[in-house]
């Protein structure tokens, strides 16, 4: 059996079971609670485990190998920080807090929270919006790398690999709403951990153990076993800040808190995800040892697929492929539910501040309709762009990541942790903080190179930071009603 | 050197995996005993 046999007979397998997770979990979905967040009824292992899918897309998993391969070992600080700021720690400062705050306001989405907690329309259609814009083209890269990777090792054209994706996920995703999406995620994730397990574990024994993969690193340039090493300490802590602290305030990860059953789920969810997370050792270690194996690769990007080919049998290589195209449907499926929230939620609904509610508000079965047209609609665009994608839009998909978390971040940290936060700070602590971090990103884009060295999204966070404080300490309190709601002191 | 050939600065990221997995535990079992295992 050829090699793309062997991966069509894999893949092909998988998909099948993907549809059938959405089909049954389909059958389970009578409302909009249900659609959006699992009725609230998600267990610790099932929510610890579709975070950490959600969190590691497939441009981690071959991103992530491409650092290490560029970088070396000091590229195992992100991972870190990964595990340390982006699993256990947002786990345990939001997971309660968010829970709590959700239920008492009664919202299921993150723009929802933000119009609740500061009676704020206007910050609720901002964040929807972005997230709808941001989200959709943050999707089309997660397709392309999909593509991309399919392409390379199935032998498939492009333009089919990406409808084959994009179609089973757009499937499942409007089938099965935001269940079909946590129980896939964590099939999904359980696959990404076995599949960077066997090939981080091949490619050690091709180099003759860690210690001696790290020697022979070592005795080709110090700097890949060293931190900060060849990389330097601005890109290393700023790049490890982006891709955890960034977590705080992505809505598709955030949903995980508030779809949870109760908040004894946090017990047992804090210590799986961070198990589960700490798999994002894996891509960084192995892609640092795949120049041993690969010295002269003239695209990094390329260090993971090239050495799934040298070190892994067929077999093996097509279970890694389904690893990486699991990290990438979970990410993809996830994101999906969260802009259809964001469109039937807050766009049309008259917000969750209830002004001009529509007269089919209320009636479950076209809330769930509607709900997966959305769905429909929002993958169908992605996976059109995804087709030929745009300069523009792969530009703008750099940026994807920054803005949103520049957006939603402090409105919704200090929104559960601060009394003192007004609807004008939330407000302008998004909005400038969403045009700081697309200035600085343009400029880089001008200049050749983001200035002082800085990803927008510092400078973004920062200044939304100081924003939101500033103005909400010089603006009239938030009205007594509003705190006593979101802070269960009625 | 530390483990695995790696110099001090870089195992120390190995070692702030494993403390985050403890801190996870600590964690758990604290909250565990500081809400007698109510529910929300």
């Amino acid at each position: 059996m050829s090699n793309a046999a062997v991966y069509s007979v894999v893949l092909g397998l998988y998909l099948v079971l993907l549809i059938g997770l959405g089909l049954w979990m389909g059958k389970r979905t009578r409302s909009a609670s249900d659609f959006y967040i699992g009725g609230r009824q998600v267990g610790p292992w099932v929510t610890a485990f579709s975070f950490v899918a959600a969190y590691f897309s497939s441009v981690v998993i071959v991103g992530g190998g491409a650092f290490g391969y560029r970088f070396g070992m000091s590229t195992l600080w992100v991972a870190a920080t990964n595990v340390l700021v982006g699993c256990t720690l947002v786990w345990i400062v939001m997971g309660k807090r968010l829970w709590q705050f959700t239920t008492r306001l009664d919202t299921m989405t993150i723009p929802g929270f933000i119009g609740k907690r500061y009676g704020a329309r206007e910050a609720e259609v901002f964040s929807a919006l972005i997230i709808f814009v941001f989200m959709i083209v943050y999707n089309v890269s997660v397709l392309v790398g999909m593509g991309r990777i399919m392409e390379g090792l199935m032998g498939i054209p492009y333009t089919t690999a990406v409808i084959i994706a994009g179609l089973i996920i757009l499937a499942y995703v409007s089938i099965g709403g935001y269940l079909a999406v946590v129980w896939t995620s964590f099939v999904q994730a359980w696959i990404m951990i076995f599949g960077l397990l066997l090939l981080a574990f091949a490619t050690m024994g091709r180099v003759g153990g860690l210690t001696a993969g790290v020697a022979k690193l070592a005795a080709l340039d110090p700097g890949l076993v060293e931190t900060p090493g060849v990389w330097g300490w601005g890109g290393l802590v700023s790049f490890a800040l982006i891709v955890s602290l960034g977590v705080w305030g992505m809505p598709q990860l955030l949903v995980r808190f508030y779809s949870m059953k109760n908040t004894r789920v946090l017990r047992l969810g804090t210590v799986l995800a961070t198990l589960g997370g700490a798999m994002a050792v894996l891509p960084y270690m192995t892609g640092a040892l795949s120049r041993l194996l690969l010295p002269s690769l003239e695209n990094p990007d390329l260090a993971i697929p090239m050495l799934t080919e040298t070190v892994l049998n067929p077999w093996g290589g097509a279970i890694f492929l389904a690893g990486v195209m699991a990290a990438g449907m979970s990410t993809f499926a996830s994101v999906l539910i969260i802009v259809s929230g964001a469109i039937v939620r807050d766009l049309r609904r008259g917000g969750a501040t209830g002004s001009s509610v529509p007269k089919d508000a209320g009636d479950p079965k076209r809330e769930v309709m509607l709900g997966r047209i959305a769905s429909l609609v929002a993958g169908l665009i992605a996976l059109v762009i995804a087709f030929r994608p745009p300069a523009l839009v792969l530009v703008i998909t750099a940026f994807a990541w920054a803005v949103i978390a520049s957006a939603c971040l402090w409105p919704v940290v200090l929104g559960i942790y601060w009394k003192r936060g007004t609807r004008a700070g939330a407000m302008s602590s998004m909005v400038i903080g969403v045009a700081v971090a697309l200035a600085w990103m343009i400029a880089g884009k001008v200049l050749g190179g983001n200035p002082l060295g800085l990803h927008g999204f510092i400078p973004g966070v920062l200044v939304s930071l100081v924003v939101f404080i500033l103005v909400s300490l010089l603006t009239k309190p938030p009205e007594a009603v509003l705190i006593r709601r979101a802070w269960g002191e009625e | 050197m530390g483990p695995f050939g790696l110099p001090w600065l870089t195992f120390g990221a190995l070692l702030v995996v494993a403390a985050s997995i403890v801190i996870a535990i600590v964690w758990a079992l604290a909250s565990s005993d500081s809400d007698g295992g109510r529910n929300e």
